[in-house]
């Protein structure tokens, strides 16, 4: 084939081709809601050290890093650092401008600090270094060294936000002729949302409402129902947001504040009054605080748990099928714990 | 003159004219002429330049030539010159040592061996101050990182060398990419925190985590319709028109097709790229491993035509597809560039290597990519921590480029990756991702690398040195839970290997005590079991009870005597050494705590709160000191906290016997009976917020029910610091005083420095007594204190079961946990501690052989001796001046301790001899040396010495009632020849040995022994042998005159001795006649004339016994000994000799063998091993060989 029949070939196939595929320039957009890690924490190397002396001041720094897509906002992020006071002199916390002492005591040993999570500007999500000084004690005796033991525990409060777009299929028995933009289909999440805690499914129902069917000709309404599923996907603990405190401390803690996590779903409707606006779904179970109901809660148990939600307001039946956004705020605490051993060694006396 | 006219003015001007213009042309063809010669000229002149140029260039050229050869003739004249030099200096340097010895050193050789003194004086004294201020490892380390840095310089620096000079194309590119990957390596390991770059590089990486459900739910939709399929896809369709491929063209353009089509399918779902479509995506995940397996199963198909590789071709597309979509590697830089090089290294390199076998290339740069993001990852989980170290990168990059090129400098380079892995491992970097399939895993950096590698290096040094410093380098102090602390006995042994049953029986033994804590007040004591009673030693070294400080060792011994009431029974006798000190052993417990509402709470969340707070040491043990007695202890391990309790939780104590002790190998390393005599003190320290209630309950119950009240099933009290400074002073102060003062009765330096030591030792444990209440004491103590209970070692309930405890004894107390236990933290960790005083008896046995006296110490002279002795001499005419029964006696008892007939024939040695009692017995059980028998010791060993004894037998023994000759092996006639031979020795040396004939002879061959005696024979105490006069030259005779090992020198000595012990038939002092044995072989020849002659004729001696040699098997010594070349040697005997011990017939008759085993346990010492070899004619000679045990 010459030169000359060859490059007219191409280029109108490349045409041809380019025509076909218009929709795979798409801009790159930087999404900050996926993972599964909240805040991390490790002990930096070497703290505390392998080896110390009686008597020795040692440090033990926790490097803490919010992994996650919320922030850690008004001094809510709690560390404590248990140790062994029997073989320990002192602790001493190295406050800095966003770690301070506990607040409400004399407590040395607990920290809280504010932590940016992850944005578009910073990917990486705040990381915040939190110091202390331990000073040794004796060891036994008898003895030549003692293996001791320090437990960070971290705790605090968390949110998963997940922004999907949902079918909402008004025509639920396909009667009505045409093609549908969009069809009623579970929507299933693998990548997480930023957060420990991930909706790893959302199942979408349409419900007719019969009431409305009568009283509108037929048509009536439809009522949108997403059944959430909830995962702890995190190596922690899920607690209540408000007993953040409590758990990172002595305080008591009641198997209520287990697991527990408060959820809001919204999505796009026309409330009483008519009015287009974001509607908030009616999430079932609640929590019943002082006999009346409050917010949609959520009780994991192994790690895992569902929640239904519906759009009490229902849509118009009479409605094309429409694809619409969907939001899930989810509200919790979240603890975790590292430990790591020291051997203190006797000096000579 | 006329006028010109015009006519003829025209024709002179055009004369005129044409004459000028003949004269330009003239000078025309002149100037040319001239010009042309001038170039000429000048040619020829340029041409004779260039030649003379030329000429000068070859003539500079022919004297650079010369000059060259000049200089390498020199040099060569110089090296031949500096040969000649050297050999003409050596030879100098030879001629002057001759003349010199001290200087021989050329200048030259003296100057280079004193560069290497000085180098070696300097680097050894450095290595020696780097060493004793302990800085040579620190040095060394620094030392090898700096040379690893410049050898990865250095073989950085010579890659771009042959990148930029090297002619072979396929070299030069492999060095290119060895370089790159060498920085690739270099960026890996670069740490997180270096300045500048550091945040922009990111955290170290180690590749990625491979997630299998990740890689299954990724979108594979999304996989196969990305922008990369359909771009790559493209361009394969273009290349294959191009090259004339319209098959491939029209699969590609196809696939273009239907992948648009899939791409619209997906949108109009309106799934996007992150939602999946479970059951889609598997569909579309199934059709590729389908697709793939069937291009692969049936490639062969294919080959040869342009389809071969397309399958491969996709596979590749299709793993950068996957990459390209779940684009969250690409956020790191590290794992950016590494795409970069792969891509380079692949499309650069590797395709255009393996240009005719595409398949080969599409599955490897793929496969490289994979395996560099997730090699690391499945590396690192295998386990394996070498494997976590492994640069995949730079070793598949450095093996590829060696295999294709064969570059040395990529057989350098990966002798080099390959050598460091000998000596540490290393790692690289690691990501962040935002996508599903890129968890990141972290590496190290350069300071995980040379931490890696300085570890390493240092236990290579430390392993080293531990060895060559018996570990002091490293400490002893936690190898102490391995040593056995407390007072053991050691090295218990019988002082000899065998008793008789009238010897006193000693034992000697170590008492070995190690203790950090209180001073140990050891009471030692010692006794043998007779019929299950313990009958004590009657001497015991030490006696008194004596103090034992930290670490000591006190020799102890036990000697029982022999008791006409009670005799120690033959046999196996046990005795058993006892050592009865105070002890003490601490423990502690860890025990978590929790809120109980907590604890209750995450139980009915089915959490487990110690896994949740990461905490590791799930099942803490008891942790307690080392010593005779083992404290276990249980609580928890977590204990809930709360106000009030229906069942309070318990503690339990148990003190074992422990009865050995184990090093870190379960080996056992010291093992004793023993058993707790009483138990002093037991201390229970509970941490602050925790108590026992009702302790006061506790003291003397009335009823069960009281009894029920006390806390724990033995009563305990309450306990306070003050209470445990008493203690110290009672249990440890004031009985280490009163050892001080028994162990040193008067009052000296010795009683106060033992006094200071009790002095230290209390302060020691008043110092413990702060440490055990308190709980911390540094800045901004909470001042708390732990509370403590004692045991109520006299109290009634107890006092029964303190006593010889042999094996455990438990105690369990219900204590009562408050909030105040817990710290502001989620979970507390506290310990309970336990101290404990206690008696402790130790006990090790050794068992002692008795035998019984072969022969006993006799109070009389035998009857039948005193007899006959009495009545023969009076009647034979054999007195002479000295002869007396005494001295027949005394004879008969250092000869034989008066024994004629032994009991058995096989033990008819002095050693093992028991008398019978019969007066008359063939000669196997004649009491023998091996030459002479009898109970006077008649040598009756050759022809001559036979002949003679008969004759003198015969002359004065008589014949019995049969009418037999009576013999020596009759009591009375041995006696009587004896005396006989005595005498005759009395007549021959009564003078003294130099007045006899055989001396006067001098005849040093035949008489040498006597000869060689009588000159220069001297006993112990200096008495020389040609002193003696009389009956005591008789007496000396009567041995012999030799001063070798077959003669004794002291005879003379021990007789004398021995006859004063003896009055009448009375012995004086019984045990000190019994205790003088006569050494060597006993009667010399009896013969008047033969006493001292040199092996007669038919009597010769053999040749000794060769190559003699004891060795000690551990619990038994061998003795072997080479056959003797002499053919009548019959049989051979040993016999072991130490100082002051008799000797002992270690195997005798030994005929066939060449060795004899001595299976005594033999206490440390050295012992002298006599090989006897006897011939049948009587004949004998010895060889010896000494042992030492230590």
């Amino acid at each position: 084939m010459s030169n000359k029949k060859f490059f007219p070939i191409v280029l109108t196939l490349i045409i041809f081709i380019l025509g076909c595929s218009g929709q795979t320039q798409k801009t790159k957009e930087i999404d900050v809601r996926v993972g599964l890690i909240g805040l991390t924490m490790e002990f930096l190397k070497n703290t505390p050290p392998q080896r110390i002396f009686e008597g020795d001041k040692f440090p033990v720094v926790i490097k803490v890093k919010n992994a996650g897509a919320a922030d850690i906002k008004d001094k809510q992020g709690v560390l404590s650092l248990a140790f062994e006071k029997d073989y320990t002199k002192s602790v001493e916390l190295l406050q800095s401008g966003n770690v301070q002492p506990f607040p409400e005591s004399n407590i040395k040993n607990t920290a809280v600090f504010d932590l940016e999570g992850r944005t578009k500007i910073n990917q990486k999500g705040g990381e915040e270094v939190i110091s202390y000084n331990l000073v040794s004690g004796r060891v036994d005796p008898q003895s030549e060294f003692h293996s001791s033991t320090v437990i960070a525990t971290l705790c605090y409060p968390y949110e998963t936000i997940l922004d999907s777009t949902v079918c909402i299929d008004t025509d639920i028995s396909n009667l009505r002729p045409g093609k549908k933009v969009c069809k009623l289909q579970d929507i299933t999440f693998t990548n997480g949302q930023g957060a420990p805690v991930a909706i790893t499914k959302i199942e979408v129902q349409m419900l007719p409402s019969q009431e409305s069917q009568q009283s509108s000709g037929g048509y009536g309404k439809i009522v949108p129902q997403f059944l959430i599923f909830i995962e702890n996907k995190g190596n922690g603990l899920v607690i209540k947001n408000d007993a953040v405190k409590e758990f990172c401390t002595q305080g008591k803690i009641s198997h209520e504040k287990f697991n527990t996590i408060f959820v809001k779903a919204y999505l796009p409707g026309i409330d009483e009054k008519g009015e287009r606006k974001i509607l908030e779904l009616d999430c079932q179970p609640k929590e019943k605080k002082d006999s009346t109901e409050k917010q949609g809660y959520v009780k994991l148990k192994d790690k895992k748990d569902l929640i239904r939600c519906t759009l009490k307001e229902g849509i118009d039946g009479k409605q094309d099928t429409y694809s619409s956004p969907l939001k899930i705020d989810m509200t919790y605490g979240y603890t975790q714990s590292i430990s790591a051993n020291y051997l203190i060694q006797k000096t000579a006396r | 003159m006329a006028r010109e006219t015009p006519e003829q003015r025209r024709q002179r001007e055009e004369a005129e004219r044409l004459e000028a213009e003949r004269r330009r042309i003239i000078l025309e063809r002149e100037r040319i002429a001239l010009a042309r010669e001038r170039a000429e000229a000048e040619t020829t002149e340029r041409q004779r330049q260039e030649a003379i140029n030329r000429a000068h260039e070859e003539a500079l050229e022919e004297n650079k030539r010369i000059g060259e050869q000049r200089m390498s003739d020199q040099s060569l004249r110089g090296r031949v010159g500096n040969k000649i030099k050297r050999a003409g200096e050596a030879y100098n340097a030879k001629e002057d040592a001759f003349v010199n010895s001290a200087i021989n050193l050329t200048v030259n050789t003296a100057t280079n061996r004193m560069f290497w003194l000085w180098f070696v004086i300097i680097v050894g004294g450095t290595v020696y101050f780097l060493w004793y201020y302990g800085k040579l490892k620190i040095v060394f380390l620094t030392f090898l990182q700096i040379l690893l840095f410049l050898l990865f310089g250095l073989l950085i620096f010579f890659g771009i060398r042959i990148a930029f000079k090297s002619q072979d194309k396929i070299e030069r590119s492999a060095a290119i990419f060895i370089v790159l990957a060498f920085v690739v390596w270099g960026i890996d390991l670069l740490p997180a925190n270096i300045p500048i770059i550091g945040d922009y590089l990111g955290p170290p990486y180690a590749g990625f985590k491979f997630d299998l459900s990740g890689l299954l739910t990724t979108n594979w939709a999304a996989v196969i319709t990305s922008s990369y399929v359909f771009i790559a896809l493209l361009f394969g369709a273009f290349y294959d028109l191009a090259k004339k491929r319209p098959i491939l063209f029209l699969i590609n353009f196809s696939l273009i097709l239907v992948i648009n089509q899939i791409f619209n399918y997906y949108n109009i779902l309106g799934l996007g790229r992150t939602v999946n479509s479970s059951y889609i995506n598997y569909i579309f995940l199934g059709i590729l491993i389908i697709g793939f397996f069937l291009a692969f199963k049936f490639r062969n198909h294919f080959q040869g035509t342009d389809l071969a590789g397309y399958p491969t071709f996709l596979f590749m597309n299709l793993v950068f597809s996957f990459f390209w979509v779940n684009i969250g590697w690409i956020t790191n830089v590290r794992a950016f560039i590494h795409v970069l090089f792969i891509l380079a290294f692949g499309f650069g390199y590797v395709a255009r290597n393996e240009r005719d076998n595409p398949t080969f290339w599409h599955m490897l740069i793929p496969g490289l990519l994979i395996a560099d993001f997730y090699g690391y990852g499945l590396l690192w989980n295998s386990g394996i921590d070498v494997f976590r170290f492994i640069p995949i990168l730079v070793l598949f990059v450095l093996f590829y480029c060696y295999a294709r090129a064969e570059s040395t400098y990529a057989l350098v380079s990966l002798f080099f990756v390959l050598g460091i892995f000998l000596i540490f491992t290393i790692q690289s970097l690691g990501v962040d991702a935002t996508s599903i399939p890129f968890e990141a895993k972290r590496g190290a950096d350069y300071k995980d690398f040379y931490t890696q590698f300085k570890d390493k290096v240092r236990e290579m040094i430390e392993g080293r040195l531990d060895i060559a410093t018996a570990g002091l380098y490293r400490g002893n102090v936690e190898k102490n839970r391995y040593e056995s602390l407390g007072v053991y006995f050691g090295n218990i042994r019988a002082a000899d290997p065998r008793f008789y049953t009238d010897e006193p029986i000693t034992v000697w033994g170590t008492l070995r005590s190690k203790t950090y804590k209180d001073a140990v007040i050891v009471n030692f004591s010692c006794y043998r079991w007779k019929d299950n009673k313990k009958i004590r030693a009657d001497k015991i070294i030490p006696e008194i009870i004596f103090p034992i400080f930290t670490l000591e060792e006190v020799d102890t011994q036990c000697t029982f005597l022999p008791k006409t009431e009670s005799p120690t029974p033959a046999g196996a006798n046990i005795v058993t050494f006892s050592a009865e000190y105070n002890f003490g052993t601490d423990a502690y417990l860890k025990t978590y705590f929790i809120d109980r509402e907590r604890f209750r709470a995450s139980a009915r969340e089915g959490i487990e709160p110690l896994t949740q707070f990461g905490i590791k040491d799930k099942t803490p043990a008891a942790v307690f000191t080392n010593g005779p007695v083992e404290i276990g202890l249980g609580a928890g391990p977590l204990v809930t906290v709360s106000e009030g309790y229906a069942i309070k939780p318990t503690i339990s104590i148990t003190l074992t016997n422990r009865k050995e002790i184990s090093d870190k190998d379960k080996r056992i390393i010291t093992r004793w009976e023993g058993k707790i005599k009483n138990i002093t003190e037991l201390i229970l320290l509970t941490p602050p917020g925790i108590t026992l209630q009702n302790t006061e309950k506790c003291k003397e119950p009335k009823t069960d029910l009281e009894k029920l009240e006390c806390p724990c099933s033995m009563p305990f009290e309450s306990y306070d610091i003050h209470k445990c400074f008493t203690s110290c002073n009672k249990q440890i102060l004031e009985p280490c005083n009163r050892a001080c003062e028994i162990s040193n009765p008067t009052k000296n330096q010795q009683q106060e420095n033992c006094i200071n030591e009790c002095v230290t030792a209390t302060d020691k444990c008043t110092e413990e007594c702060n440490f055990l209440f308190q709980v911390n004491e540094g800045e901004g103590s909470t001042k708390e204190k732990y509370n403590a209970y004692a045991l109520d070692v006299g109290s009634k309930q107890f006092r029964d079961l303190n006593k010889d405890i042999d094996k455990s004894r438990s105690f369990v107390c219900r204590f009562d946990p408050t909030p105040a236990v817990l710290d502001d933290t989620p979970i507390t960790t506290r310990y309970f501690r336990v101290r404990t005083r206690y008696n402790y008896l130790l006990e090790n046995s050794v068992t002692v052989n008795v035998e019984t006296v072969p022969v006993g110490a006799v109070n009389t002279v035998p009857e039948p001796l005193a007899k006959t002795t009495s009545e023969f001499i009076q009647v034979s005419g054999l007195r002479f001046d000295g002869l007396t029964s005494e001295l027949v006696s005394a004879i008969a008892s250092v000869e034989s301790r008066f024994r004629h007939c032994c009991q058995d024939a096989s033990k008819n040695r002095a050693g093992n001899c028991v008398d019978s009692g019969k007066k008359e017995c063939p000669f196997e059980e004649l009491i023998t040396s091996g030459s002479s028998f009898g109970i006077m010791q008649i040598k009756y060993n050759t022809k001559e010495s036979k002949d003679w004894v008969d004759s003198l037998s015969r002359q004065y023994c008589g014949k019995d009632s049969n009418g037999n000759d009576i013999n020596i092996n009759n009591y009375e006639c041995n006696v009587k020849v004896g005396i006989a031979i005595l005498k005759s020795k009395y007549d021959q040396f009564r003078y003294g040995c130099k007045a006899t004939s055989e001396y006067k002879s001098q005849d040093r061959v035949k008489y040498k022994t006597f000869i060689d005696g009588c000159e220069n024979g001297v006993t112990s105490s200096g008495v020389r042998y040609d002193s003696y006069r009389d009956y005591q030259a008789a007496i000396r005779g009567y041995n012999g005159w030799g001063r070798d090992s077959r003669f004794d020198v002291n005879y003379v000595e021990k007789i004398l001795k021995a006859k004063n012990n003896v009055k009448g038939i009375e012995i004086i002092d019984p045990s000190t006649l019994r205790g003088i044995t006569r050494e060597g072989e006993g009667m010399a020849d009896p013969t008047p004339r033969g006493g001292e002659t040199e092996s007669p004729t038919g009597t010769s001696n053999p040749a000794a016994p060769a190559n003699v040699r004891a060795e000690n098997l551990g619990g038994s010594i061998k003795v072997t000994w080479e056959k003797s070349p002499s053919p009548e040697v019959i049989s051979f005997n040993v016999i072991r000799y130490t100082e002051g011990v008799e000797e002992y017939i270690v195997c005798s008759d030994v005929k066939t063998e060449f060795y004899c085993i001595d299976s005594s346990k033999l206490p440390k010492g050295t012992y002298t091993y006599n090989v006897y070899a006897y011939t049948g004619t009587g004949g004998l000679s010895q060889s010896s060989t000494q042992l030492t045990i230590n």
